[in-house]
């Protein structure tokens, strides 16, 4: 089965002829059924622009844009494009559009002409998915910022799309707010649901199958969360930070050989040490 | 004049919004805080603990329905007299305050409050140099941008400009690195610290980030539907395993690895926090366990 | 959430407040068509005995739809001062239109007639009417059920190229968002206010500094409203938004009592005239 999203020497500007201002320039992409990407880069890297360009919200100005074998410059197709990928975006307020949390998850359905009952089934189910059916009756402004999302999340997948794409979704967020995203997009993972995240967190990341590094509008590195952390001169350089975790690893690591520089998460930390307390045990009982 | 030991006292504080409607709610019941001239106190609390409630009262936007409230020496009460001079001293900085500038160039904007206040051309143009400098957008340079013009990062500090143009005693900073990228985030934290450490003032600050609370707090109130739940320096609250997890407040990675291996069964230090202290504890940990 | 709600505290339009009262059920298109009516004619009567019988009504509907009059009440509370200059207005500057009627007294432009009297008092008292109405009408009406009602009613307009759907969800959008507008006038108003806006402090009559004393609210206010406005368009684009062709959630279905309401308004809006 092929890519479900290819994007092909795609480049983007805004603005025409002399007052052009250039944003993505010759891009490559490709995401598998399944697979969760991440996408970081500094403030203007052109990620937000990209993410834009995966729905066909935005259209290339030079390159290709496909999705499930479908170019999004195709007019008529428009449609299915919106219902395949799906985008959250970051202001959790200003992407619910009606007064009770139920018909805003409606509305997407509602506007591809999906019929009724269908529509009730879809709006239980993602208000299940992501844990907030006992709100289903609430006006959108008493809710917390995660709480929000959820619902545009929910709007979202109501659609039934095959990616969904997180355009810094967690950045209006607090640490709450950002834990609850975090789980609903595990569980949409598990589901099968391919998601690519735009973001700052460094800590969201180790936990993708792979991150893309945009840098002034160009991809410069695609690697694993892994390769992409340990080397710090070159994160450096893309103006990004090691998880907090990975940086005690370091230097745990600089005190004792053994113990791997390369972790990322608590649990691996964990793990690790065990693992070496358990090594150099063995390894004295074996001396004496 | 001398500054007061305390420049917040907060006692027995209740306050319910909307109250005498159908909507109305609870939000902070016999609250107390404190905080002494000069100190760096952190407020931690989940969504909804009353938080933002708690420092609105601080300098006087609201004024408390039952309780005291008591700032650099005024008693806020009813009147509504002092509370110009209270706004000047004591200046808040809410969650997003880009969404507050009005002004078309950067130095206007920041001219605002002490204008406001009736303070000389000149006097004003050495506040807002001084100000600028401070937040690292250079005088010469700034002042005549437009603020539109500006990224997130950069608008933030064009606010916290506008409140230290004020020169005032004590910062209360709602979420102050809400929503910045991990650079601004890393210098305005820098900043803020430099507040509370080269000028000596009083800084509150209001947080999720516990990473933040580390690098900057002195002492910690912890925060719940409405109520203290504890308070202590930062050590104290950290070691406090239970009390986080019960109010899933969420501790730095580091004190969340410490925490783990202790519950491991492994003999720490459960006070460690930062990735340093972490660092070498872990370190000497590997170094006991073997030998 | 622990937000200042302050202005939302008064503004009674926009809020639903659930319920199960015989309002509350009433069919939202019946519903929506009664007050109209209704409304439309409370804005043509002239009379004390006619206005006199409307408040009552009004009151009942309150009553009726179980809302405590307070609160109902309190909603009229920022629109006073506009509510006393008008009325003093008309009462000095519109009375010689009854010149013809007994007139009290007279100087230069100012009349002081029983029609302009009349005209004052029947005014601020359908001016009232009217808000309570209103009031009663959202507070018993989700934004959702309006929007649709008005949709349904208007449908029969699609026939002859006007654009309803559309409009309908600029309606529903703008009322979805008056509360979101006014947490965050709030907001703005207490950052203002801690870097030394002063509001509320400068005297009525210092008009220039007060007109001033707006721009830092009003500004704020208007960035973040477009800024909203090219988010909820990208959102709602990638949801597929269009305004032909499309379901609905939700459906209507009429009982008679619903029917029966809408006579009863008819009667209503009839004995008013009349009157």
């Amino acid at each position: 089965m092929g890519p479900i999203i290819r994007v092909e020497r795609a480049s983007f500007h805004y603005g025409e002829s002399e007052e052009r201002i250039p944003v993505l320039y010759d891009v490559d992409f490709e995401l598998a059924q399944g697979e969760a990407v991440a996408i970081v880069g500094h403030n203007g890297s052109g990620k937000s622009t990209f993410a834009k360009l995966l729905n066909g919200l935005l259209l290339p100005s030079s390159g290709e844009v496909w999705v499930s074998g479908t170019n999004t410059k195709n007019v008529q197709a428009r449609e299915r494009l919106r219902s395949a990928v799906g985008i959250v975006f970051q202001h959790p307020d200003n992407q619910l559009v009606e007064t009770i949390v139920e018909d805003d998850i409606a509305f997407g359905p509602e506007n591809i002409g999906v019929p009724q009952d269908e529509i009730r089934r879809r709006v239980d189910e993602a208000l299940e998915v992501v844990g907030m059916t006992s709100f289903r009756d609430r006006p959108p402004h008493r809710l917390s910022g995660g709480q929000k999302q959820r619902i545009a999340i929910a709007g979202v997948l109501a659609m039934e799309p095959s990616c969904i794409v997180f355009d810094e979704s967690t950045s209006m967020l607090d640490t709450y707010g950002r834990r609850e995203v975090m789980e609903v997009i595990q569980q949409l993972r598990n589901q099968g649901v391919s998601i690519v995240s735009v973001t700052h967190h460094m800590e969201e990341v180790v936990h993708f199958d792979r991150v893309i590094v945009f840098q002034e509008g160009r991809i410069v590195r695609e690697c694993t969360p892994r390769q992409l952390f340990t080397n710090h001169e070159q994160l450096a350089a893309y103006y990004l930070e090691p998880p907090e975790m990975n940086r005690i690893a370091e230097g745990v690591h600089r005190h004792e050989e053994l113990f791997r520089s390369d972790r990322l998460t608590v649990a691996e930390m964990v793990e690790e040490f065990e693992h070496v307390v358990r090594w150099q045990q063995r390894k004295e009982a074996l001396s004496s | 004049m001398s500054l007061p030991e305390f420049a917040v006292q907060v006692e027995q504080l209740s306050y319910t919004y909307m109250k005498g409607t159908p909507f109305q709610h609870d939000a902070l019941y016999d609250v107390y805080f404190h905080a002494r001239s000069g100190e760096c106190v952190a407020i931690i609390g989940h969504t909804g603990s009353g938080k933002s409630t708690l420092i609105q009262h601080l300098n006087g936007l609201l004024l408390p329905q039952t309780g005291q409230v008591n700032v650099l020496g005024y008693e806020l009460s009813k009147s509504k007299h002092l509370q110009s001079e209270i706004r000047r001293q004591v200046v808040v900085l809410f969650q997003q305050p880009e969404d507050q500038l009005f002004e078309k160039y950067v130095a206007d904007d920041i001219a605002y409050g002490p204008l406001q206040y009736g303070l000389s051309k000149k006097e004003v143009i050495q506040r807002v140099k001084h100000a600028m400098d401070f937040v690292g957008l250079p005088f010469e340079t700034m002042r005549n941008r437009p603020i539109y013009a500006l990224s997130g990062g950069q608008k933030r500090k064009v606010a916290l400009a506008g409140l230290l143009a004020l020169d005032p005693r004590v910062l209360v900073l709602d979420e102050p690195t809400a929503g910045l990228d991990p650079m601004s985030r890393q210098e305005l934290l820098y900043k803020i610290k430099r507040l509370s450490r080269d000028e000596g003032r009083t800084i509150i600050f209001v947080t999720h980030s516990m990473e933040e609370v580390a690098l900057l707090a002195d002492r910690v109130y912890v925060l719940a539907d409405g109520s203290n739940v504890a308070d202590g320096t930062t050590r104290e609250i950290f070691a406090k395993r239970e009390l986080i997890h019960r109010y899933r407040i969420g501790t730095p990675q580091s004190v969340e690895l410490v925490h783990t291996l202790i519950a491991n069964g492994y003999d720490m230090n459960s006070s460690t926090f930062g990735v340093e202290e972490t660092v070498a504890e872990v370190s000497k940990l590997l170094h006991q366990e073997v030998g | 959430m622990a937000e200042a709600f302050d202005s939302a505290r008064h503004i009674t339009i926009g809020q639903y407040m659930p319920g199960r009262s015989l309002i509350h059920q009433w069919d939202s298109r019946y519903k929506l068509a009664a007050f109209t009516l209704y409304i439309g004619a409370v804005a043509f009567c002239q009379s004390y005995a006619g206005n006199i019988a409307g408040l009552a009504i009004s009151l009942f509907i309150v009553f009726l739809a179980r809302i405590p009059i307070g609160y109902a009440l309190k909603g009229l509370k920022p629109a006073l001062p506009f509510l006393l200059i008008l009325a003093l207005l008309q009462l000095l500057f519109n009375g010689k239109v009854y010149a013809n009627g007994q007139v009290y007294w007279q100087y230069g432009f100012i009349w002081l007639t029983e029609g302009g009297i009349r005209l004052v008092i029947v005014s601020t008292m359908r001016f009232v009417e009217m808000m309570l109405l209103v009031s009663v009408l959202t507070l018993t009406t989700t934004t959702t059920q309006l929007a649709r009602a008005m949709h349904s009613l208007l449908r029969p307009l699609e026939k002859l190229k006007v654009p309803v759907h559309a409009f309908c969800m600029m309606i529903t959008i703008a009322l979805r968002f008056v509360p979101t507008f006014a947490l965050e006038m709030d907001k703005i108003r207490k950052a203002q206010a801690a870097r030394g806006a002063s509001f509320g402090t400068i005297p009525w009559w210092r008009i220039i500094k007060r007109t001033q004393s707006v721009f830092p609210l009003i500004i704020p206010l208007f960035q973040l409203a477009l800024q909203r406005a090219e988010q909820l368009i990208a959102a709602m684009e990638s949801r597929g938004y269009r305004s032909h062709g499309r379901t609905s959630f939700r459906s209507f279905e009429a009982r008679t009592a619903d029917v029966l309401l809408l006579f009863v308004a008819v009667g209503a809006a009839y004995l008013l005239i009349w009157l």
